[in-house]
Protein backbone atom coordinates (compact mmCIF):
# COMPACT_ATOMS: atom_id res chain seq x y z
CA UNK A 1 0.00 0.00 0.00
CA UNK A 2 3.16 2.20 0.18
CA UNK A 3 3.95 2.11 -2.70
CA UNK A 4 0.78 3.27 -3.85
CA UNK A 5 0.73 6.05 -1.81
CA UNK A 6 3.93 7.35 -3.14
CA UNK A 7 3.46 6.61 -6.58
CA UNK A 8 0.17 8.69 -5.97
CA UNK A 9 2.42 11.25 -4.18
CA UNK A 10 5.03 11.63 -6.96
CA UNK A 11 2.02 11.96 -9.86
CA UNK A 12 0.70 14.73 -7.83
CA UNK A 13 4.18 16.14 -6.18
CA UNK A 14 4.52 19.16 -9.43
CA UNK A 15 0.87 19.94 -8.98
CA UNK A 16 -0.29 23.78 -6.94
CA UNK A 17 -1.77 22.78 -3.82
CA UNK A 18 -4.94 24.29 -4.15
CA UNK A 19 -8.20 22.39 -3.00
CA UNK A 20 -9.11 21.07 -6.16
CA UNK A 21 -6.28 19.40 -6.63
CA UNK A 22 -5.88 17.85 -3.03
CA UNK A 23 -9.32 16.64 -3.46
CA UNK A 24 -8.58 14.62 -6.24
CA UNK A 25 -5.64 13.22 -4.89
CA UNK A 26 -7.80 12.05 -1.71
CA UNK A 27 -10.22 10.65 -3.52
CA UNK A 28 -8.18 8.71 -6.21
CA UNK A 29 -6.11 7.32 -3.71
CA UNK A 30 -9.48 6.32 -1.38
CA UNK A 31 -10.10 4.37 -5.18
CA UNK A 32 -6.94 3.22 -5.44
CA UNK A 33 -6.98 1.66 -2.29
CA UNK A 34 -10.22 0.15 -2.41
CA UNK A 35 -8.91 -1.68 -5.32
CA UNK A 36 -5.97 -3.04 -4.01
CA UNK A 37 -7.53 -4.32 -0.66
CA UNK A 38 -10.24 -5.94 -2.94
CA UNK A 39 -7.05 -7.22 -5.16
CA UNK A 40 -5.61 -8.50 -2.02
CA UNK A 41 -8.84 -10.31 -0.72
CA UNK A 42 -9.12 -12.20 -3.89
CA UNK A 43 -5.74 -13.71 -3.14
CA UNK A 44 -3.20 -11.51 -5.39
CA UNK A 45 0.00 -11.12 -4.43
CA UNK A 46 1.27 -7.66 -3.14
CA UNK A 47 3.01 -7.05 -6.47
CA UNK A 48 0.42 -7.92 -8.82
CA UNK A 49 -2.00 -5.96 -6.90
CA UNK A 50 0.21 -2.41 -6.49
CA UNK A 51 0.91 -3.37 -10.40
CA UNK A 52 -2.40 -3.72 -11.13
CA UNK A 53 -4.01 -0.84 -9.60
CA UNK A 54 -1.01 1.88 -10.65
CA UNK A 55 -1.67 0.39 -14.72
CA UNK A 56 -5.22 0.90 -14.11
CA UNK A 57 -4.69 4.51 -12.60
CA UNK A 58 -4.84 6.23 -15.97
CA UNK A 59 -3.35 9.66 -16.78
CA UNK A 60 -3.21 13.06 -15.17
CA UNK A 61 -3.71 14.71 -18.04
CA UNK A 62 -7.62 13.76 -18.25
CA UNK A 63 -8.06 15.69 -14.79
CA UNK A 64 -6.41 18.85 -16.21
CA UNK A 65 -9.70 20.21 -17.10
CA UNK A 66 -11.71 19.71 -13.88
CA UNK A 67 -8.74 20.99 -11.83
CA UNK A 68 -7.92 23.99 -13.79
CA UNK A 69 -4.24 22.68 -14.30
CA UNK A 70 -4.16 22.37 -17.68
CA UNK A 71 -1.43 24.44 -18.67
CA UNK A 72 1.03 22.71 -15.81
CA UNK A 73 0.48 19.23 -17.31
CA UNK A 74 0.43 20.40 -20.89
CA UNK A 75 3.57 22.18 -20.67
CA UNK A 76 4.87 19.05 -18.90
CA UNK A 77 4.16 16.39 -21.17
CA UNK A 78 5.13 18.89 -24.43
CA UNK A 79 8.71 18.61 -22.75
CA UNK A 80 8.23 14.75 -22.81
CA UNK A 81 6.45 14.58 -26.04
CA UNK A 82 9.59 13.39 -28.23
CA UNK A 83 10.15 10.09 -26.27
CA UNK A 84 9.09 7.35 -25.78
CA UNK A 85 6.89 6.52 -22.44
CA UNK A 86 8.13 3.79 -20.29
CA UNK A 87 4.68 2.60 -18.57
CA UNK A 88 5.56 1.24 -14.73
CA UNK A 89 5.10 -2.53 -15.79
CA UNK A 90 7.97 -2.16 -18.50
CA UNK A 91 10.17 -0.63 -16.16
CA UNK A 92 9.43 -3.56 -13.08
CA UNK A 93 10.04 -6.26 -15.85
CA UNK A 94 12.70 -4.11 -16.73
CA UNK A 95 14.28 -4.40 -13.40
CA UNK A 96 13.22 -8.23 -13.30
CA UNK A 97 15.26 -8.88 -16.42
CA UNK A 98 18.11 -6.95 -15.15
CA UNK A 99 18.29 -8.84 -12.18
CA UNK A 100 18.01 -12.29 -13.68
CA UNK A 101 20.44 -11.24 -16.30
CA UNK A 102 22.92 -9.80 -14.05
CA UNK A 103 22.63 -13.13 -12.31
CA UNK A 104 23.43 -14.94 -15.00
CA UNK A 105 26.22 -12.83 -16.52
CA UNK A 106 28.06 -13.10 -12.70
CA UNK A 107 27.72 -16.62 -12.90
CA UNK A 108 29.75 -16.97 -16.48
CA UNK A 109 32.34 -14.36 -15.18
CA UNK A 110 32.61 -16.69 -12.20
CA UNK A 111 32.74 -20.05 -14.41
CA UNK A 112 35.45 -17.80 -16.32
CA UNK A 113 37.55 -16.83 -13.61
CA UNK A 114 37.15 -20.62 -11.75
CA UNK A 115 37.97 -22.30 -14.63
CA UNK A 116 41.62 -22.82 -14.45
CA UNK A 117 41.08 -24.66 -11.01
CA UNK A 118 40.84 -28.15 -12.25
CA UNK A 119 44.44 -27.71 -14.03
CA UNK A 120 45.81 -26.07 -11.61
CA UNK A 121 44.97 -28.41 -8.74
CA UNK A 122 45.83 -31.26 -11.20
CA UNK A 123 49.22 -30.12 -12.14
CA UNK A 124 50.85 -29.62 -8.91
CA UNK A 125 49.47 -33.03 -7.33
CA UNK A 126 52.45 -34.79 -6.83
CA UNK A 127 51.06 -38.07 -7.93
CA UNK A 128 49.48 -36.35 -10.79
CA UNK A 129 48.51 -39.03 -13.04
CA UNK A 130 47.29 -38.52 -16.98
CA UNK A 131 43.74 -39.12 -15.23
CA UNK A 132 43.89 -36.28 -13.13
CA UNK A 133 45.23 -34.10 -15.77
CA UNK A 134 42.22 -35.29 -18.26
CA UNK A 135 39.48 -34.72 -15.14
CA UNK A 136 41.07 -31.17 -15.04
CA UNK A 137 41.03 -30.12 -18.62
CA UNK A 138 37.65 -31.27 -18.82
CA UNK A 139 36.79 -29.18 -15.51
CA UNK A 140 38.16 -26.46 -17.88
CA UNK A 141 36.15 -26.63 -21.00
CA UNK A 142 33.18 -27.30 -19.11
CA UNK A 143 33.55 -24.28 -16.90
CA UNK A 144 34.50 -22.17 -20.29
CA UNK A 145 31.06 -23.78 -22.00
CA UNK A 146 29.26 -22.67 -18.85
CA UNK A 147 30.60 -19.26 -19.35
CA UNK A 148 29.80 -18.96 -22.94
CA UNK A 149 26.47 -20.11 -22.40
CA UNK A 150 25.73 -17.58 -19.27
CA UNK A 151 27.08 -14.89 -21.19
CA UNK A 152 24.70 -15.76 -24.50
CA UNK A 153 22.08 -16.23 -22.91
CA UNK A 154 21.85 -13.34 -20.65
CA UNK A 155 23.06 -11.16 -23.27
CA UNK A 156 19.95 -12.16 -25.66
CA UNK A 157 17.05 -11.65 -22.51
CA UNK A 158 18.31 -8.07 -22.61
CA UNK A 159 18.12 -7.67 -25.99
CA UNK A 160 14.95 -6.55 -26.11
CA UNK A 161 15.22 -3.75 -23.49
CA UNK A 162 17.75 -2.29 -26.10
CA UNK A 163 15.33 0.59 -26.92
CA UNK A 164 16.01 2.22 -23.79
CA UNK A 165 19.54 3.01 -24.82
CA UNK A 166 18.49 4.13 -28.25
CA UNK A 167 15.18 5.45 -28.70
CA UNK A 168 14.65 8.60 -26.65
CA UNK A 169 12.14 7.91 -24.01
CA UNK A 170 11.14 8.90 -20.61
CA UNK A 171 9.22 7.86 -17.65
CA UNK A 172 6.71 9.68 -15.54
CA UNK A 173 6.91 11.06 -12.00
CA UNK A 174 5.39 8.44 -10.20
CA UNK A 175 7.21 5.54 -12.06
CA UNK A 176 10.63 7.60 -11.11
CA UNK A 177 9.43 7.88 -7.68
CA UNK A 178 8.69 4.10 -7.15
CA UNK A 179 12.33 3.37 -8.63
CA UNK A 180 13.47 5.85 -6.45
CA UNK A 181 11.75 3.97 -3.13
CA UNK A 182 13.32 1.04 -4.50
CA UNK A 183 16.70 1.87 -4.91
CA UNK A 184 16.74 3.42 -1.24
CA UNK A 185 15.23 0.24 0.16
CA UNK A 186 17.53 -2.04 -1.69
CA UNK A 187 20.70 0.45 -0.28
CA UNK A 188 21.98 -1.32 2.93
CA UNK A 189 21.85 -4.51 0.61
CA UNK A 190 24.32 -2.82 -1.92
CA UNK A 191 26.40 -1.68 0.56
CA UNK A 192 26.76 -4.78 2.34
CA UNK A 193 26.81 -7.11 -1.34
CA UNK A 194 29.62 -4.49 -1.95
CA UNK A 195 31.80 -4.65 1.64
CA UNK A 196 31.59 -8.80 1.56
CA UNK A 197 33.11 -8.43 -2.15
CA UNK A 198 35.67 -6.29 -1.28
CA UNK A 199 36.28 -8.46 2.37
CA UNK A 200 36.58 -11.23 -0.63
CA UNK A 201 38.92 -9.40 -2.69
CA UNK A 202 41.02 -8.35 0.16
CA UNK A 203 41.70 -11.92 2.19
CA UNK A 204 41.88 -14.13 -0.82
CA UNK A 205 45.62 -14.46 -0.45
CA UNK A 206 45.55 -15.69 3.11
CA UNK A 207 44.57 -19.24 2.12
CA UNK A 208 47.76 -19.29 -0.53
CA UNK A 209 49.92 -17.44 2.05
CA UNK A 210 48.93 -20.10 4.75
CA UNK A 211 48.67 -23.27 2.95
CA UNK A 212 52.55 -22.69 1.22
CA UNK A 213 53.80 -21.56 4.69
CA UNK A 214 52.15 -24.73 6.71
CA UNK A 215 53.73 -26.86 3.78
CA UNK A 216 55.67 -25.91 0.88
CA UNK A 217 54.98 -28.93 -1.48
CA UNK A 218 52.98 -28.10 -4.86
CA UNK A 219 49.95 -29.22 -3.56
CA UNK A 220 48.83 -26.86 -0.89
CA UNK A 221 50.39 -24.07 -3.38
CA UNK A 222 47.40 -25.34 -6.14
CA UNK A 223 44.84 -25.27 -3.62
CA UNK A 224 45.35 -22.01 -2.24
CA UNK A 225 45.56 -20.60 -5.89
CA UNK A 226 42.12 -22.95 -6.32
CA UNK A 227 40.69 -21.17 -3.11
CA UNK A 228 42.06 -17.61 -4.24
CA UNK A 229 40.06 -17.90 -7.63
CA UNK A 230 37.00 -19.29 -6.00
CA UNK A 231 36.99 -16.11 -3.76
CA UNK A 232 37.39 -13.44 -6.49
CA UNK A 233 34.49 -15.36 -8.37
CA UNK A 234 32.47 -14.96 -5.45
CA UNK A 235 33.57 -11.11 -4.89
CA UNK A 236 33.09 -10.97 -8.78
CA UNK A 237 29.53 -12.74 -8.92
CA UNK A 238 28.49 -10.63 -6.12
CA UNK A 239 29.96 -7.55 -6.95
CA UNK A 240 28.07 -8.16 -10.71
CA UNK A 241 24.48 -8.54 -8.70
CA UNK A 242 24.21 -5.67 -6.68
CA UNK A 243 25.80 -3.04 -9.43
CA UNK A 244 23.52 -4.42 -11.68
CA UNK A 245 20.52 -3.59 -9.64
CA UNK A 246 21.75 0.17 -9.19
CA UNK A 247 22.58 0.50 -12.69
CA UNK A 248 18.75 -0.87 -14.04
CA UNK A 249 17.50 1.96 -11.42
CA UNK A 250 19.65 4.50 -12.91
CA UNK A 251 19.43 3.57 -16.35
CA UNK A 252 15.45 3.93 -15.68
CA UNK A 253 15.86 7.63 -13.95
CA UNK A 254 18.40 8.82 -16.59
CA UNK A 255 15.87 8.53 -19.10
CA UNK A 256 14.42 11.55 -17.74
CA UNK A 257 17.30 13.79 -17.65
CA UNK A 258 18.34 13.52 -21.30
CA UNK A 259 14.59 13.07 -23.22
CA UNK A 260 16.83 14.23 -27.17
CA UNK A 261 20.14 13.37 -26.30
CA UNK A 262 19.39 9.91 -25.18
CA UNK A 263 19.65 8.52 -28.33
CA UNK A 264 22.92 9.91 -29.53
CA UNK A 265 24.18 9.96 -25.72
CA UNK A 266 23.79 6.23 -24.87
CA UNK A 267 25.11 4.49 -27.61
CA UNK A 268 28.39 6.30 -27.94
CA UNK A 269 28.82 6.11 -24.03
CA UNK A 270 31.44 4.40 -23.16
CA UNK A 271 32.43 3.15 -26.36
CA UNK A 272 36.17 3.65 -26.88
CA UNK A 273 37.76 5.11 -30.16
CA UNK A 274 41.24 4.87 -30.74
CA UNK A 275 43.32 7.85 -32.85
CA UNK A 276 46.01 5.44 -33.78
CA UNK A 277 44.82 3.34 -36.60
CA UNK A 278 47.53 0.74 -35.50
CA UNK A 279 46.51 0.39 -32.17
CA UNK A 280 43.08 0.39 -32.88
CA UNK A 281 43.50 -2.79 -35.01
CA UNK A 282 45.73 -4.35 -33.09
CA UNK A 283 42.86 -3.78 -29.93
CA UNK A 284 40.22 -5.04 -31.81
CA UNK A 285 42.19 -8.72 -31.39
CA UNK A 286 44.15 -7.91 -27.88
CA UNK A 287 41.59 -10.18 -26.26
CA UNK A 288 41.49 -13.11 -28.53
CA UNK A 289 45.20 -13.09 -28.73
CA UNK A 290 45.26 -13.07 -24.94
CA UNK A 291 43.14 -16.37 -24.99
CA UNK A 292 45.35 -17.73 -27.66
CA UNK A 293 48.48 -17.16 -25.84
CA UNK A 294 47.17 -18.07 -22.97
CA UNK A 295 46.01 -21.34 -24.06
CA UNK A 296 49.20 -21.85 -25.91
CA UNK A 297 51.89 -21.42 -23.28
CA UNK A 298 49.65 -23.13 -20.76
CA UNK A 299 49.31 -26.10 -23.01
CA UNK A 300 52.88 -26.10 -23.93
CA UNK A 301 54.17 -25.91 -20.62
CA UNK A 302 51.61 -27.33 -18.36
CA UNK A 303 52.46 -24.59 -16.18
CA UNK A 304 48.71 -23.95 -15.31
CA UNK A 305 49.74 -22.79 -11.61
CA UNK A 306 51.30 -19.42 -13.14
CA UNK A 307 49.60 -19.07 -16.71
CA UNK A 308 46.99 -17.49 -14.86
CA UNK A 309 48.73 -14.22 -14.66
CA UNK A 310 48.59 -13.49 -17.91
CA UNK A 311 44.96 -12.62 -17.01
CA UNK A 312 45.66 -9.65 -14.61
CA UNK A 313 48.53 -8.59 -16.84
CA UNK A 314 46.57 -8.09 -19.78
CA UNK A 315 43.61 -6.34 -18.09
CA UNK A 316 46.49 -3.74 -17.01
CA UNK A 317 47.91 -3.71 -20.13
CA UNK A 318 44.26 -3.02 -22.12
CA UNK A 319 43.51 -0.09 -19.14
CA UNK A 320 46.70 1.21 -20.23
CA UNK A 321 46.43 1.26 -23.87
CA UNK A 322 42.99 3.04 -23.33
CA UNK A 323 44.18 5.51 -20.91
CA UNK A 324 47.09 6.35 -23.21
CA UNK A 325 45.37 6.09 -27.08
CA UNK A 326 41.65 5.80 -26.28
CA UNK A 327 39.25 8.81 -26.66
CA UNK A 328 35.81 8.94 -25.13
CA UNK A 329 33.17 9.80 -27.60
CA UNK A 330 31.53 11.75 -25.55
CA UNK A 331 34.24 13.42 -23.65
CA UNK A 332 34.96 14.53 -27.66
CA UNK A 333 31.31 16.34 -27.95
CA UNK A 334 31.71 18.47 -24.97
CA UNK B 1 -9.08 -6.55 -28.41
CA UNK B 2 -9.51 -3.97 -26.01
CA UNK B 3 -12.13 -0.81 -25.97
CA UNK B 4 -10.68 2.40 -27.45
CA UNK B 5 -10.82 5.17 -24.77
CA UNK B 6 -11.34 7.47 -27.79
CA UNK B 7 -14.53 5.74 -28.51
CA UNK B 8 -15.91 5.15 -25.12
CA UNK B 9 -15.20 8.48 -23.74
CA UNK B 10 -18.47 9.82 -25.35
CA UNK B 11 -20.06 6.81 -23.10
CA UNK B 12 -18.69 7.28 -19.62
CA UNK B 13 -21.43 9.87 -18.57
CA UNK B 14 -24.19 7.35 -19.53
CA UNK B 15 -22.63 4.47 -18.16
CA UNK B 16 -21.74 6.21 -14.60
CA UNK B 17 -25.38 8.10 -14.62
CA UNK B 18 -26.94 4.08 -15.35
CA UNK B 19 -25.35 2.97 -12.51
CA UNK B 20 -26.56 5.64 -9.76
CA UNK B 21 -30.11 4.93 -10.61
CA UNK B 22 -29.99 2.09 -8.75
CA UNK B 23 -29.14 4.13 -5.88
CA UNK B 24 -25.88 6.16 -4.54
CA UNK B 25 -22.13 4.50 -4.80
CA UNK B 26 -18.94 5.49 -4.32
CA UNK B 27 -16.14 5.37 -6.95
CA UNK B 28 -14.28 2.06 -6.34
CA UNK B 29 -18.05 0.53 -6.52
CA UNK B 30 -18.41 2.06 -9.54
CA UNK B 31 -15.84 0.40 -11.28
CA UNK B 32 -15.99 -2.77 -10.35
CA UNK B 33 -19.73 -2.60 -11.27
CA UNK B 34 -18.58 -1.59 -14.36
CA UNK B 35 -16.14 -4.14 -15.02
CA UNK B 36 -17.87 -6.73 -13.82
CA UNK B 37 -20.83 -5.74 -15.65
CA UNK B 38 -18.78 -5.69 -18.87
CA UNK B 39 -17.23 -9.04 -18.24
CA UNK B 40 -13.41 -7.22 -17.59
CA UNK B 41 -13.91 -5.42 -21.61
CA UNK B 42 -14.22 -2.31 -20.06
CA UNK B 43 -11.91 -1.25 -17.12
CA UNK B 44 -12.58 2.39 -16.33
CA UNK B 45 -9.12 4.18 -15.16
CA UNK B 46 -9.00 6.08 -11.97
CA UNK B 47 -8.55 9.64 -13.31
CA UNK B 48 -11.16 9.10 -15.79
CA UNK B 49 -13.64 8.34 -13.39
CA UNK B 50 -13.02 11.10 -10.95
CA UNK B 51 -13.07 13.55 -13.97
CA UNK B 52 -16.62 12.08 -15.02
CA UNK B 53 -17.78 12.62 -11.32
CA UNK B 54 -15.83 16.06 -11.59
CA UNK B 55 -17.82 17.17 -14.78
CA UNK B 56 -20.88 15.85 -13.91
CA UNK B 57 -21.16 17.38 -10.47
CA UNK B 58 -20.45 20.90 -11.79
CA UNK B 59 -23.46 20.40 -14.51
CA UNK B 60 -25.61 19.23 -11.17
CA UNK B 61 -26.21 15.61 -12.81
CA UNK B 62 -24.55 14.33 -9.40
CA UNK B 63 -24.56 15.59 -5.58
CA UNK B 64 -21.80 14.20 -3.77
CA UNK B 65 -21.71 13.51 0.11
CA UNK B 66 -19.27 12.00 2.74
CA UNK B 67 -20.70 8.77 4.49
CA UNK B 68 -18.62 6.59 6.73
CA UNK B 69 -18.23 2.93 5.66
CA UNK B 70 -18.62 -0.13 7.76
CA UNK B 71 -14.96 0.08 8.57
CA UNK B 72 -15.12 3.45 9.50
CA UNK B 73 -13.39 5.00 6.49
CA UNK B 74 -14.84 8.27 5.44
CA UNK B 75 -16.55 8.05 1.55
CA UNK B 76 -17.79 10.21 -0.98
CA UNK B 77 -20.94 8.94 -2.29
CA UNK B 78 -22.80 10.44 -5.17
CA UNK B 79 -26.24 10.19 -6.47
CA UNK B 80 -28.16 11.41 -9.24
CA UNK B 81 -30.51 14.54 -8.92
CA UNK B 82 -33.42 14.88 -11.38
CA UNK B 83 -31.76 16.63 -13.92
CA UNK B 84 -29.14 13.99 -13.88
CA UNK B 85 -31.75 11.96 -14.88
CA UNK B 86 -32.78 13.71 -17.39
CA UNK B 87 -29.78 14.12 -19.27
CA UNK B 88 -29.50 10.28 -18.70
CA UNK B 89 -32.92 9.56 -20.88
CA UNK B 90 -31.09 12.36 -23.29
CA UNK B 91 -27.72 10.31 -23.70
CA UNK B 92 -29.76 7.00 -24.31
CA UNK B 93 -31.62 8.53 -27.17
CA UNK B 94 -28.68 10.35 -28.43
CA UNK B 95 -26.74 6.72 -28.16
CA UNK B 96 -29.79 5.16 -30.31
CA UNK B 97 -29.38 7.45 -32.50
CA UNK B 98 -25.17 7.27 -33.17
CA UNK B 99 -25.62 3.50 -33.01
CA UNK B 100 -28.19 3.41 -36.08
CA UNK B 101 -26.06 5.94 -37.81
CA UNK B 102 -22.65 4.09 -37.43
CA UNK B 103 -24.35 0.72 -38.33
CA UNK B 104 -25.12 1.69 -41.41
CA UNK B 105 -20.99 1.75 -41.97
CA UNK B 106 -20.05 -1.40 -40.47
CA UNK B 107 -20.43 -4.37 -42.71
CA UNK B 108 -18.41 -7.59 -43.20
CA UNK B 109 -15.65 -6.65 -46.01
CA UNK B 110 -16.06 -9.23 -48.78
CA UNK B 111 -13.02 -10.96 -49.96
Amino acid sequence: MNTIRSYLESMFAKLPNTPDVIKAKCELGQMMEDKYTELISEGKSENEAVGQVISEFGNLDELGDVLGISSILNSESERYAAGRQVTFQEAQSYLDDKAHYALFHGLGTFFAIICSCGVILASTLEYASQRTIVAGLIFLFVSIAACVAFHTYSSLQMNKWDFLKKEPCSIDYGTAGMINDLRRSTHDTSILQRTIAILLFCTCYIPLIVLTMLNDQGVSAGLGVDILLFMVGLGVLILTVSSSREDGCRTLLNLNSSPYSANYYSQNAGEFRYENKTVRIIMSVFWPTVTCIYLIWSFLSFAWYITWIIWPLAAVADTLIKAIFGIRKEDERS
Amino acid sequence: MGISSDVIRGCNDTIILCLLLDGPSYGYEISRRIRVMTEDAYIIKETTLYSAFTRLEKAGCIESFPEFAENGKRRTYYRITEPGRRYYREKCEEWKLTKTVVEKFIKEENP
